[in-house]
């Protein structure tokens, strides 16, 4: 039996996780959109998910932030951060913090889909996109 | 007093530096970021350059457009507070926006390394070996970042009017120092600097017009100004622009003039691989700089083994379309998914196509598979070529077979079509001047001068012998026969040096 790829898609914005939620249930993940940071942390806290896609710039919490607090809790758990006014400087230190790729706005599902199954491939997941 | 531009590496050291000026010098400090982030909300995706940056991937066609018209939004932006009064602008590379403009001091700021290295471990709380890391790596992107978006080095000292090492100087003696040279009169404002100021500034305006207007977002335009005549120059391929072109620009306001050009004729460069650092990248941007003209590219494969898999000659990339969307639209940055382009024949056109894009020299690009025949075929009959080009062709082959093969297409291709057609080794000797034409050019001249010397100093016995006074009628056929041979040597050896003198002034 294969187990299903669980996503949490994090942005202050609905928009983002209406899109992108159903693109990434069509390849097989279970994925939950949350738009307001701190219910996505209490979620992070009762469940431990492969990957978590978050938003860089957030009212409540910035992405870096999220980054943080996901790495700290589940070490193994992808972290994907997406970006429209991300900077070299932002990325460079959300990479140095951990996280496993950057996707900078606007972007199409196609292009998440395939840093989610590199993600897959690295937790020893099988995945297509 | 003057604009005062401080580049440097590290935000943070040129944002404290910048805010210290201004208040020294009672005006604003504005910093690359806002204007970045007001350039985000009017549609152009920075962050999608900045990831293709920092990933070192290729960037496409549409990346080379948004990059124009980002210089252009940035230029726009500083020339406009600029317009109002004195101000401070600090950025990664801002020192190569206002090129032109007297009444701007350029400064180099050097981070002292303990101090960021304490305020990187302070602030993202890691190790020291890991801030290590960070700024090793951040260095290396912006690095990369100046030379995409400039296409110069960060380092190259000469952009600049003055370097500040922080090492062994506060910010405040930075600022002081910088303080006092604003005072000098070298930098002050003069009715030429303002003039040149302006002249970008409209320039910027007009490009970023085009940009964000969907009837020519898609072009590549080249746009210049002087005394407020506005120039907007686009390549043959792309005359479907033309008449947008005016009706897009009607808006701007402060042009005396605009006018809308196009290139008027291609160079055509056939080769199986477009390498934008090869030599023959540079000769035939040189030529078509000189001339005005665009570079087609066309990039031939060898023949299919199946007939039936010959892709005939097709234009390379669809046209993109419109500018991207704001960020603040509907989609919030998440596009449709459309069906995954075939994998393209084109891929090692894209550097090359990129940086012609860039110089404001790209006339088009194609692929075809085949040999002479189907370059005759993919020749546009409604363009006009100033030369064909034959690059580096019939890769897999041995050398000598390369080259005879290259000489025998430039052959054919000669007997069929009507622009002269050469080989990329000799674009150098025949229209440009580099150290080996500047070997020649010194032998020629001193053949020549030898020749006069010696004519000059033995006069006599020359006219006597070239009169026939010295002996018979053998005497007289001899000077006949040495006279036609000497004149179109001379001549020959006169034209030859006279020629490169005229390529060498660029007075083709």
């Amino acid at each position: 039996m294969t187990e299903q790829l669980k996503v949490l898609i994090l942005d202050d914005e609905p928009t983002v996780g209406k899109r992108l939620g159903p693109a990434l249930c069509k390849m097989g993940c279970q994925t939950e959109t949350f738009v307001d940071p701190t219910e996505a942390l209490q979620r992070l806290e009762q469940t431990e998910f492969d990957v978590v896609v978050t938003d860089i710039r957030m009212e409540k919490l910035d992405g870096i932030q999220v980054l943080e607090r996901v790495l700290a809790k589940s070490p193994r758990t992808k972290v994907v951060v997406i970006s429209g006014y991300a900077t070299l400087e932002v990325a460079r230190q959300a990479l140095a913090k951990g996280a496993f790729d950057l996707l900078a706005k606007p972007f199409k599902p196609a292009d998440l889909r395939e840093v989610i199954v590199r993600a897959a491939q690295s937790l020893g997941l099988a995945l297509t996109a | 007093m003057p604009i005062v531009i401080i580049s440097s590496p590290d935000e943070e050291t040129r944002r404290l530096l910048a805010q210290n000026l201004a208040r020294k010098m009672a005006c604003p400090s504005v910093s690359r970021e806002e204007v970045v982030e007001q350039a985000t909300e009017a549609g152009i995706p920075v962050a999608k350059m900045e990831m293709a940056v920092l990933k070192r991937s290729t960037p496409r066609e549409r990346l080379a457009r948004h990059k124009a018209r980002l210089m252009a939004f940035i230029t726009a932006s500083v020339c406009q507070r600029a317009s109002q009064g004195d101000m401070v602008y600090h950025g990664r590379a801002c020192h190569m926006l206002l090129k032109r403009v007297g009444h701007v001091i350029r400064v180099q700021v050097v981070p002292d390394p303990e101090v960021r290295l304490q305020r990187v471990i302070r602030d993202m709380k890691v190790t020291r070996e890991k801030a290590e890391g960070y700024i090793k790596a951040l260095d290396s992107d912006i690095a990369a970042w100046v030379s995409f978006a400039h296409g110069v080095e960060a380092s190259n000292s000469s952009h600049y009017d003055l370097t500040i090492n922080l090492e062994h100087m506060s910010l405040e003696s930075a600022s002081a120092v910088i303080y006092q040279m604003a005072l000098m009169p070298e930098f002050q404002r003069t009715i030429a600097s303002d003039r040149a100021m302006n002249d970008l500034w409209l320039a910027a305006q007009a490009r970023d017009l085009l940009g964000r207007d969907e009837r020519t977002g898609a072009a590549d335009l080249n746009v210049t100004a002087t005394e407020g005549r506005v120039t907007v120059t686009y390549m043959p391929s792309q005359g479907k622009f033309a008449e947008a072109i005016p009706v897009v620009l009607a808006s701007l306001s402060g042009a005396r003039e605009i006018v809308s050009t196009m290139a008027s004729s291609n160079i055509l460069w056939v080769a199986e691989a477009f390498d934008p650092r090869s030599q023959t990248f540079t000769e035939i941007l040189d030529v078509a700089q000189r001339w005005g003209a665009g570079v087609e590219m066309l990039r031939l494969l060898p023949p299919a083994a199946d007939p039936a898999q010959c892709p005939p000659a097709q234009a390379s990339l669809p046209e993109e379309g419109a500018p991207i969307p704001k960020s603040q639209d509907q989609t919030c940055g998440i596009e449709d998914d459309s069906e995954a382009p075939a994998a393209s024949l084109d891929t090692d056109l894209a550097g090359a196509r990129e940086e012609l894009i860039h110089r404001g020299r790209f006339g088009g690009s194609q692929v075809a598979r085949g040999l002479g025949p189907e370059v005759v075929q993919a020749l546009n009959p409604n363009q006009e070529y100033a030369l064909v080009v034959i690059g580096d062709l019939f890769q897999s082959k041995e050398p000598s077979v390369r080259t005879r093969l290259t000489r025998e297409m430039a052959g054919y291709l000669s007997e069929r079509i009507k622009p002269p057609v050469i080989t990329g080794d000799t674009l150098q000797d025949k229209f440009l001047f580099g150290k080996r034409q500047m070997g020649r050019l010194g032998l020629l001249l001193a053949s020549v001068v030898v020749i006069y010397v010696l004519t000059m100093t033995n006069q006599e016995p020359l006219l006597r012998f070239f009169g026939g006074h010295d002996g018979g009628t053998f005497m007289r056929v001899l000077a006949v026969l040495v006279l036609a041979m000497v004149v179109p040597a001379v001549a020959y050896l006169y034209g030859g040096a006279t020629g490169l003198i005229l390529k060498w002034l660029k007075f083709e």
